[in-house]
C-alpha cells in the first residue's frame, strides 16, 4: 500500500489563499470552499474574521471483535467521519487560544458519503459555532489579561513553514471472518484450564485517513492501517488473591500480521503463566531496594515518568494550578536523568531492529513536518516535544504536536552505560550486599489498566491514591535470592508511589535495547525502545489482606473431574 | 399504479412478519444453556452462604438492530453490527418478605460493596456455545451471590437500627410460573435499500434555507428474549419494533433555539407509510418549524387550553402514568403523589384511566407498548388505575406494596437493566364527550367566561421529564413543539414559540372540563431506571380549565452569520476557481 502512495512534498508560502492544487479530491474541495469564504465574510460586526483556519477530516474504518471461552461475545466497529476545527481570532501573538477558562476549538460529524454539499451543509454550521465562541474566549482572555500581570507572556501561536503532503488513502483491508475465526480459537485454549476464571481475546484493526487543510496553505491527506490484539486471562489462587495475566500484540501495519498460531500461542503462554503464577508464593514482607526492570518492563516505567515530562511544557493563561502537569517545565539544561542516558523522540522511525514502531507520522497535528529531536542529551533536558504553542524558552514546533499539544511521539532512551546481562546480574548483586538483603526482585511483566476489565475493584483499589507516581502492580516478579542465585515467582507485590527522582536512581542498563509498546492511560499510541534498566532503589508493598472468597461452586465445565 | 408499486417495494425493503406459525417451536440452546446453569447453581448454593438463596433468574436478551441517520442526502456512519447479547442475572436471599433487594436507607456509596459484576465489557457469548455460556452464567452468579450476601447482612442491621417503614409489604411478590415459547420472528432489512430511501427523503429540507440541522432516521430492532428462573418460569419470544423519524432544528432571529420532530413508530413493517406520506411529513415538518420560527414568543399564562388527543396522551404519560408506578408508592425517597389516594376522587368523574398490555390499537391505530408477558415473566393484564375519576390500582412489578401484594404484568426493563413497574399502553377514556368543533367552541367560550385574552390549544408535545424524587418539585416540565394562540373574537389563531408547561400534577389532572370523540395514539419510548421500553398514550383531546405555561429559556447564540452553502448567491463553488499557478 506504502509503495503505491504517491508522495508529493512541496513548500509553498505562508498565507497564501488555498487554491486548487494538485491531489485535490471531494473532502479537500468542500474544506477549501468553507475556509475561503469564512476567512472573507465570517464576521461578527464588532469583530474581525479569523485569521487561521483549519480543519482536519478523520475517516476512520474499524473492527474489532471479542471473544471468550471459544465463542465470540461481540464483534462490531464501522466506519465514520469527523470533522475537528482549529478556528482563532485575534494574530498570532494574542488569539482565543491557550486560555484555561476559554473552551477551544470545534468540530462535527460528518456524513460517510461523498457527498458535497451534505459534507458543506455540516462544515459550515460547526464553523459558525466555532467562530462565535472565539471571538466569546478572545474578549473573556483579554478581560482577563486586563486583570492579571504575565510577564514575557509568550505569543499564542507559532508562525512555521507550510507543508503539503499527500499519501493515497488507506483502506481496511481485513479477512473478518478469518480473524473471529482466529479470536475464537485462541480463546479456546483457555477450555482447557481449570484456573482460569475470566479470559478474552480481542482482534482490532483500523485504517483512518486523513485530511489536513488550513487557511497558511497547509495541506496534507495521510492514510494509516493498524490494529492489536489483546489476550487478558484472569484466575483466583486458593487464598482468594485475583491474577491477571495478559499478552498484547501490536501491528503497526496490516500487512504484517501474525499466523493463528502465533495467536494460539500466546494465548497458551498466558495459561501456562497463569498457572504457575496460581501456585507461586505472596510477597510476605515490604522491601526496599534494588530492582531489574527486565526487557518491556523498562518501557513501562520509562512510559509512566518520562512522556508527562517531555511535552506539554506550556501555561495556558488563566491556569488554576500552574505546577501541575509537566514537572520539568522549568528544568532545562538541568540534569534529569544520569549522565549516561539519553532520550530522542523520533516519530520519523518506522521501525528499530526490524520491529515496526507505534508512534510514526509523517505529519503532525498542527500540519508540521514529523521531526527527530533530542530531549534529553547525557542527562540533561535539552528540550520538550513541541506544537505550535511558543514558551518562553522554545518559540517553535518540532513536529510534535499531537491534538494541538507537544506530545512525545516513539521515545529511544539510549544508554553509554550498558551491561550484558550477566554483569547487570553482578551489580544488581553488589547493591543487594550494600544493604545487606537477602534477596532482590526482577520485574519482568508489569499490569497495565486493561486488567481492570477481569478485576475492577482489584484494579481500582491498588491504583488509588493522590501524588507521586503509581506503576501498575506487577504481574511477572522474581524473587532472586542472593546467596544461592535461586529464582522464585511471587504474587501479589505492589510498588508504592515514586517520584521522579527515581529516574536518578538508575544505576546502569542492558544491551538489549528493544521496542516495545506499553499501554498507559492518557499516552497516545508510541513505542519505547530501551534496554533493561537497573533501578538502585524502589519499594514493593505487600497485597492486601482481605481477599475475596474463591468461588462456591467449581467451573461448570470441570464439575465432573 | 405508482401507489402498488411502492407498497411492494415496502414489503420487500423489511421482510420481517409476527405471523409465522405456530408450528412446534423448539427450546434454543440458549434456553438450555441457561437452564441447566441455573439450576445446577441454585440447588448448589441454595445453602452456601449465611443467607439461603431463594430466587435464581437469568434473563438474556439477543439485540440486532440497523440504526440509519440521514442528512442533507447523505448518511452519516457505515456501522458494522453484530448481535449483542445482556445478561442479567437477578439473584435473591433471605425470603420474599425481605431480601437482599430491600432499600437501605440513608445508605452510602461503599467500594467493597459496589456491584462490579454490572462493569466491562459485555463478557456473555454472543455465539450458542453451551460451555462459553455456562462458564460466563457461573462467573456473574457467584459475584451477585457474594454480593447479594454481604447486602442482606446490611439490610438487616439497617432495619433493626431505623423506624419502622411506612409501608411493610413484602420485597417479591409471589406468582404463578410461566411457560412461554414464542414463534420465531423474521428480521430481514436491507439496509441499502433503507440508506438510499433516507438519503433522498432527508433532501426535502435543503428546500428550506433557514433549517439548518435537519435528518431523517430509521431503525429497525429484533430482541430476542430468553428468561428462566428458579420458581420454574421458562419464556423464549421475540419482538421487532421500527422507527422513523424527522427532526428540524434552526435558530430564531432572537437566538432561541427551535426544533420539531415527527415520526412514526410500528410494531411492524407493514404499519410504515409509503415514501410519499413520509416525504410530506418531512416537508409538513419544516414549514411548521420555518413558521415557528418567526412566531411570536410566549408569554407567562393561565388559562383554559385544549390538549389534543396525542398531547393529552403525553401528558398523562408523564404526570399521571410515572407517579402511578406501583414500587415508587413505597420507596420513602420517592414524592408518593397517589400512594393514599387509593379509593379516593384524583379527577372528574367521566375520567377513566387504564393500562392494557394486551390491547393492540386504538381508534384503529396499532399500539406500541403491547406484550403477551413482562420482563418478570409474569402474564401481561389490564390494570383500571382510574374508574370514574376514583383511583383504583397501580401498575404493579413484582415489588408489592400495601394492598396490592402482587404483580399485574408490568414488571419491564430494557436489556441488562432491573425490571421496575413501567407503563405499556396507557388509554384514557371519557363517558363526556363532544365533537371535536364543540370542544373548540366551549375553549372559546371558557375564555370568555375566565375573562382571559386568549386561550391554547396544545398540537403535539415531544415528550418530557417528569420529577417523581421528593427531593424535586412535585412538577413536571413537558416541551409542547406546536401551540397555538386562540382569540375569543373570531381572530385566527396563531402559532407561538417559547412555550413551557409548569404546574403541579394533580392539579392539572382534577382541571378537565369535557373530552372530544377523537381518540389518537402516541407512540414512543419511555425511559426510566429500568432503561428504554415502547409504550403507547391515547386519548381524545381534553379541555382543561387551567393550564400554567412560562416562556421557554432561551439561548443566546445568534442565527448563523453565513447562509448555508447551498444558498448562498457568493459562495466560491458558484465561482470559477483559479487554478495555481505551479507547474
Amino acid at each position: 500500500m506504502r509503495t503505491a502512495a504517491v508522495a508529493i512534498a512541496l513548500l509553498v508560502l505562508a498565507g497564501s489563499a488555498p487554491a486548487q492544487e494538485a491531489g485535490d479530491d471531494l473532502i479537500f474541495r468542500v474544506l477549501r470552499h468553507e475556509i475561503t469564504r469564512s476567512m472573507e465574510r465570517l464576521k461578527l460586526e464588532k469583530s474581525a474574521p479569523p485569521y487561521y483556519l483549519r480543519y482536519q477530516v478523520r475517516d476512520t474504518d474499524q473492527f474489532q471483535v471479542t471473544a471468550s471461552f471459544g465463542a465470540v461475545t461481540q464483534s462490531g466497529g464501522g466506519r465514520r467521519r469527523s470533522l475537528d476545527i482549529d478556528l482563532r481570532v485575534g494574530d498570532y501573538a494574542l488569539d482565543n487560544t491557550n486560555f484555561a477558562e476559554g473552551s477551544e476549538g470545534g468540530g462535527a460529524a460528518l456524513t460517510v458519503d461523498d457527498d458535497y454539499e451534505a459534507l458543506r451543509q455540516s462544515v459550515w454550521l460547526a464553523t459558525d459555532l466555532t467562530y462565535k465562541t472565539a471571538v466569546e474566549t478572545l474578549e473573556q482572555k483579554k478581560a482577563y489579561l486586563a486583570q492579571h500581570s504575565i510577564p514575557d507572556r509568550p505569543a499564542d501561536f507559532s508562525k512555521e513553514e507550510a507543508f503539503v503532503l499527500l499519501r493515497e488513502p488507506v483502506k481496511l483491508d481485513i479477512d473478518r471472518e478469518k480473524w473471529t475465526g482466529i479470536a475464537r480459537k485462541a480463546s479456546a485454549v483457555f477450555r482447557q484450564h481449570p484456573h482460569v476464571q475470566k479470559s478474552f481475546v480481542q482482534f482490532m484493526a483500523g485504517a483512518e485517513n486523513r485530511w489536513f487543510l488550513s487557511s497558511e496553505g497547509f495541506r496534507h491527506r495521510t492514510g494509516k492501517a493498524d490494529g492489536g490484539l489483546i489476550i487478558l486471562a484472569a484466575a483466583q489462587a486458593d487464598d482468594g488473591m485475583k491474577l491477571t495475566d495478559f499478552e498484547v500484540l501490536t501491528f503497526p501495519s496490516l500487512d504484517k500480521l501474525p499466523s493463528e498460531e502465533t495467536v494460539v500461542k500466546a494465548a497458551e503462554a498466558v495459561a501456562a503463566r497463569l498457572k504457575e503464577l496460581v501456585a507461586a508464593p505472596k510477597v510476605d514482607e515490604e522491601y526496599t531496594g534494588p530492582i531489574l526492570f527486565e526487557g518491556s518492563t523498562a518501557a513501562d516505567f520509562f512510559a509512566h515518568l518520562l512522556p508527562g515530562q517531555l511535552g506539554n511544557s506550556h501555561e495556558p493563561v488563566g491556569a488554576r494550578n500552574p505546577n501541575a502537569g509537566n514537572q520539568w517545565k522549568d528544568k532545562l539544561d538541568q540534569r534529569v536523568l544520569p549522565a549516561f542516558l539519553s532520550v530522542i523522540s523520533d516519530p520519523t522511525a518506522a521501525e528499530f531492529k526490524g520491529q515496526g514502531l507505534l508512534g510514526s507520522y509523517e505529519v503532525d497535528d498542527d500540519g508540521v513536518k514529523a521531526r527527530r529531536v533530542a530531549l534529553v542529551e547525557r542527562g540533561k533536558l535539552k528540550t520538550f516535544a513541541m506544537s505550535r504553542i511558543p514558551t518562553r524558552k522554545s518559540q517553535n514546533s518540532n513536529g510534535h504536536s499531537r491534538g494541538g499539544v507537544g506530545q512525545v511521539s516513539n521515545l529511544f532512551v539510549e544508554s553509554t552505560k550498558q551491561m550484558n546481562a550477566a554483569k547487570l546480574r553482578e551489580r544488581l548483586v553488589e547493591l543487594a550486599a550494600d544493604e545487606d538483603l537477602r534477596y532482590v526482585y526482577i520485574c519482568r511483566r508489569l499490569g497495565n489498566v486493561m486488567m481492570s476489565s477481569m478485576d475492577p475493584a482489584g484494579w481500582y483499589s491498588s491504583m488509588m491514591g493522590r501524588g507521586g507516581i503509581l506503576l501498575p502492580p506487577p504481574v511477572t516478579l522474581v524473587r532472586y535470592e542472593v546467596a544461592t542465585g535461586k529464582e522464585t515467582l511471587v504474587r501479589g507485590g505492589r510498588f508504592k508511589k515514586l517520584e521522579l527522582r527515581v529516574l536518578r536512581d538508575i544505576v546502569a542498563t542492558g544491551d538489549d535495547a528493544a521496542a516495545y509498546t506499553p499501554v498507559v492511560q492518557g499516552l497516545q499510541d508510541v513505542s519505547i525502545v530501551t534496554p533493561t534498566v537497573l533501578v538502585k532503589e524502589v519499594e514493593i508493598a505487600r497485597p492486601p489482606k482481605e481477599l475475596e472468597k474463591l468461588p462456591s461452586l467449581p467451573a461448570p465445565a470441570f464439575e465432573r473431574r | 399504479m405508482v401507489v402498488r408499486s411502492l407498497a411492494f417495494l415496502l414489503l420487500l425493503l423489511v421482510g420481517a412478519s409476527a405471523q409465522e406459525p405456530p408450528a412446534a417451536v423448539q427450546e434454543s440452546p440458549l434456553l438450555k444453556a441457561l437452564s441447566a446453569e441455573l439450576q445446577r447453581s441454585f440447588e448448589k448454593l441454595k445453602n452456601a452462604g449465611e443467607h439461603p438463596l431463594y430466587y435464581l433468574a437469568y434473563r438474556v436478551y439477543d439485540t440486532d438492530d440497523v440504526n440509519i441517520t440521514a442528512s442533507y442526502g447523505a448518511v452519516d456512519a457505515a456501522p458494522r453490527g453484530g448481535t449483542r447479547r445482556t445478561l442479567q442475572v437477578e439473584l435473591r436471599v433471605g425470603s420474599h418478605q425481605l431480601d437482599n433487594t430491600h432499600k437501605i436507607r440513608d445508605e452510602g456509596f461503599s467500594f467493597s460493596d459496589y456491584d462490579f459484576s454490572e462493569f466491562g465489557p459485555a463478557y456473555i457469548p454472543a455465539e450458542n456455545d453451551e460451555a462459553a455460556i455456562r462458564q460466563a452464567l457461573w462467573i456473574s452468579t457467584d459475584a451477585k451471590f457474594k454480593v447479594a450476601q454481604k447486602r442482606f447482612t446490611k439490610v438487616k442491621a439497617n432495619k433493626a437500627v431505623k423506624v419502622e417503614e411506612e409501608d411493610t409489604s413484602d420485597d417479591f411478590s409471589k406468582e404463578q410460573p410461566v411457560t412461554h415459547l414464542g414463534a420465531p420472528v423474521k428480521f430481514e432489512v436491507d439496509r441499502a435499500a433503507w440508506e438510499a430511501r433516507l438519503r433522498k427523503l432527508s433532501t426535502v429540507f435543503k428546500d428550506f434555507p433557514d433549517i439548518h440541522e435537519s435528518s431523517f432516521s430509521f431503525s429497525a430492532v429484533r430482541t430476542k428474549r430468553c428468561f428462566v428462573s428458579t420458581e420454574g418460569t421458562r419464556i423464549q419470544d421475540e419482538r421487532v419494533q421500527f422507527r422513523l423519524f424527522a427532526v428540524a432544528e434552526t435558530t430564531a432571529d432572537d437566538g432561541m433555539k427551535l426544533s420539531l420532530y415527527d415520526g412514526i413508530e410500528a410494531a411492524s413493517p407493514s404499519a410504515i407509510p409509503d415514501d410519499a406520506a413520509l416525504e410530506k411529513l418531512a416537508r409538513e415538518l419544516a414549514t411548521s418549524l420555518v413558521a415557528l420560527r418567526s412566531a411570536p414568543i410566549a408569554d407567562t399564562y393561565a388559562g383554559p387550553c385544549i390538549l389534543r388527543s396525542r398531547a393529552a396522551g403525553v401528558i398523562f404519560h408523564e404526570i399521571f402514568g410515572h407517579r402511578i408506578e406501583g414500587h415508587r408508592q413505597k420507596d420513602e425517597d420517592e414524592g408518593r403523589t397517589f400512594a393514599k389516594k387509593v379509593g379516593q376522587p384524583v379527577m372528574p368523574d367521566f375520567i377513566t384511566v387504564v393500562d392494557d398490555p394486551q390491547r393492540e390499537s386504538v381508534a384503529n391505530k396499532p399500539l406500541n407498548g403491547t406484550y403477551r408477558i413482562d420482563d418478570e415473566g409474569v402474564a401481561a393484564q389490564k390494570v383500571v388505575l382510574v374508574d370514574k375519576g376514583v383511583l383504583k390500582g397501580f401498575l404493579m412489578g413484582r415489588s408489592p406494596v400495601k394492598n396490592f401484594p402482587t404483580s399485574n404484568g408490568h414488571g419491564r426493563c430494557s436489556p441488562g437493566r432491573s425490571p421496575v413497574a413501567r407503563q405499556g399502553n396507557l388509554i384514557v377514556d371519557s363517558t363526556k364527550r363532544v365533537p371535536y368543533e364543540k370542544l373548540r367552541e366551549m375553549l372559546i367560550e371558557e375564555i370568555k367566561k375566565q375573562g382571559k385574552p386568549y386561550g391554547l390549544i396544545f398540537d403535539d408535545i415531544a415528550g418530557g421529564f417528569t420529577m417523581t424524587q421528593s427531593f424535586l418539585p412535585q412538577s413536571f416540565k413537558l416541551l409542547p413543539l406546536r401551540v397555538w394562540r386562540v382569540f375569543p373574537d373570531g381572530k385566527p389563531d396563531e402559532v407561538l414559540r417559547g412555550v413551557d408547561i409548569v404546574g403541579t400534577p394533580l392539579a392539572s389532572l382534577e382541571k378537565i372540563l369535557c373530552a372530544a370523540d377523537d381518540d389518537d395514539v402516541f407512540n414512543g419510548t419511555c425511559g426510566a431506571e429500568s432503561g428504554w421500553v415502547p409504550v403507547s398514550a391515547a386519548s381524545p383531546s381534553l379541555l382543561v380549565q387551567t393550564i400554567e405555561v412560562e416562556r421557554q429559556k432561551k439561548g443566546q447564540d445568534r442565527p448563523p452569520l453565513l447562509k448555508s452553502p447551498r444558498h448562498d448567491p457568493e459562495d466560491p463553488s458558484k465561482k470559477p476557481e483559479k487554478k495555481e499557478g505551479r507547474p
